[in-house]
């Protein structure tokens, strides 16, 4: 009767929870093996050679990502927003910087010849943002008690370009560093003349 | 003759003056002193190239200090979000303090308050705030550089070595007659240097000693 019982229970709480509680499958990573993982996104399987970013995609190129991933969670986001895709980069319908301006939604092999890059951050931006970043950002934004900043996986964000290139395909290297206005102001020329 | 005279030195004085400060750009918004564009934020005093070196010999990348790898967990707060995605992307005062004040780990680049904060009554100690006059003279002895932070060495003269001045550094020589409507208007900027038994000492006692 105790032996039913519990068969009985398995059956009605443990299965089906261990059923559900399996975490949804990663369909960038899964398109490498399985091309209907294609059709998450796409409305039809693309051809062989297809480069077009926006092909079929079943939804606007500015909302194809937002299905599964928030664009709030992810630092300097919102930042980009409404800005002009770069010349070599691919924009949504308007032009403007979507996920896939920066990431290539594919891995590394499902597009033949086309090769994407982790976020290589070297070991002292690793540090500076474990050690300064996350405790000020913490501190300073009044998260609550269970909130967690945290340092995101750099690994499988199939980006277009080398972390050091991608930004300055966008932002040109020289004008950021001829933008310096203290040069051009007289009162800069005398340090600590407007000190009290 | 004479307006010739006049005129040869007034242009060499202001060709002179172009081509030691250059003409003011009104595309780039540049003017000279007097008609500067101050910077509202301390973020915007920063330069990029006058970093260029530091930032390739510590191979410092963007990411770096414009920080795009950080998630939050456990929030919703739509305005907690923004503000994570703002302030991690625009580096704020730790990200300039880490090198510039630093007094745990020691500065690696200058450590003068001015550099960034041009109105330094903002970063003003709090040690400043009650009494300092009497107290200035110990934290003085004990570390002049931290004073010079914020302090040209004209400011100690002003006071100890310019008493033979008609002017002084504070108060004019007839600040006594008009002193009760300031010390109503902002009774705490004069706790910067006094404390309150200072007005006791003449509106209760009959005199002061300091």
């Amino acid at each position: 009767m105790i032996g039913n019982l519990l068969l009985l229970i398995f059956f009605i709480v443990i299965f089906p929870s261990g059923l559900f509680s399996q975490e949804e499958d990663n369909p960038h990573k899964e398109m490498v093996t399985d091309q209907f993982i294609c059709l998450d996104c796409h409305t039809k399987v693309p051809e062989k050679g297809e480069t077009d970013p926006k092909y079929f995609l079943f939804d606007l190129p500015s909302e194809v990502c937002l299905g599964c991933h928030d664009e709030y969670r992810h630092g300097g986001i919102i930042q980009h927003m409404d800005k002009k895709a770069g010349k070599d980069l691919p924009g949504d319908e308007n032009g403007k910087i979507a996920c896939f301006t920066c990431h290539d939604p594919h891995p590394q092999g499902v597009i033949e010849g086309r090769v994407v890059y982790n976020a290589e951050t070297n070991p002292q931006t690793v540090e500076f943002e474990k050690q300064i970043v996350i405790p000020s950002l913490q501190k300073s934004l009044g998260l609550k008690k269970e909130s967690q900043v945290y340092l995101k996986d750099n690994k499988e964000v199939y980006l277009r370009q080398p972390v050091g290139q991608l930004c300055l395909t966008c932002h040109d290297q020289d004008k950021i560093y001829k933008s310096n206005w203290r040069e051009h102001i007289l009162w800069d020329k005398y340090p600590g003349s407007f000190s009290r | 003759m004479n307006k010739r005279l006049i005129l040869i030195p007034v242009a060499m004085i202001a060709l002179l003056f172009i081509s030691l400060y250059g003409c003011p750009n009104p595309e780039k918004e540049d003017n000279w002193a007097w008609n500067a564009k101050r910077p509202q934020r301390m973020q915007d005093t920063f330069s990029h190239e006058v970093h260029k070196k530091i930032f390739e010999k510590e191979n410092f990348q963007c990411l770096t200090c414009h920080t795009m790898d950080l998630g939050i967990e456990n929030e919703e707060d739509m305005d907690k979000l923004t503000k994570l995605s703002d302030k991690s992307f625009f580096p704020g005062k730790e990200t300039c303090h880490f090198c510039h004040y630093n007094p745990e780990a020691g500065n690696i680049g200058p450590g003068k308050c001015s550099i960034c904060h041009f109105n330094l009554e903002d970063i003003q100690p709090a040690n400043h705030n009650f009494d300092w006059l009497s107290k200035h003279a110990v934290f003085a002895k004990s570390d002049m550089n931290k004073c010079e932070n914020c302090h040209t060495q004209t400011f100690c003269q002003d006071c100890h070595n310019r008493r033979d001045l008609p002017t002084r550094r504070f108060h004019d020589r007839n600040y006594r007659f008009v002193h009760g409507i300031e010390a109503r208007v902002n009774p705490s900027r004069c706790g910067n240097c006094h404390e309150t038994s200072f007005c006791d000492k003449c509106h209760f006692e009959g005199g002061y000693d300091r």
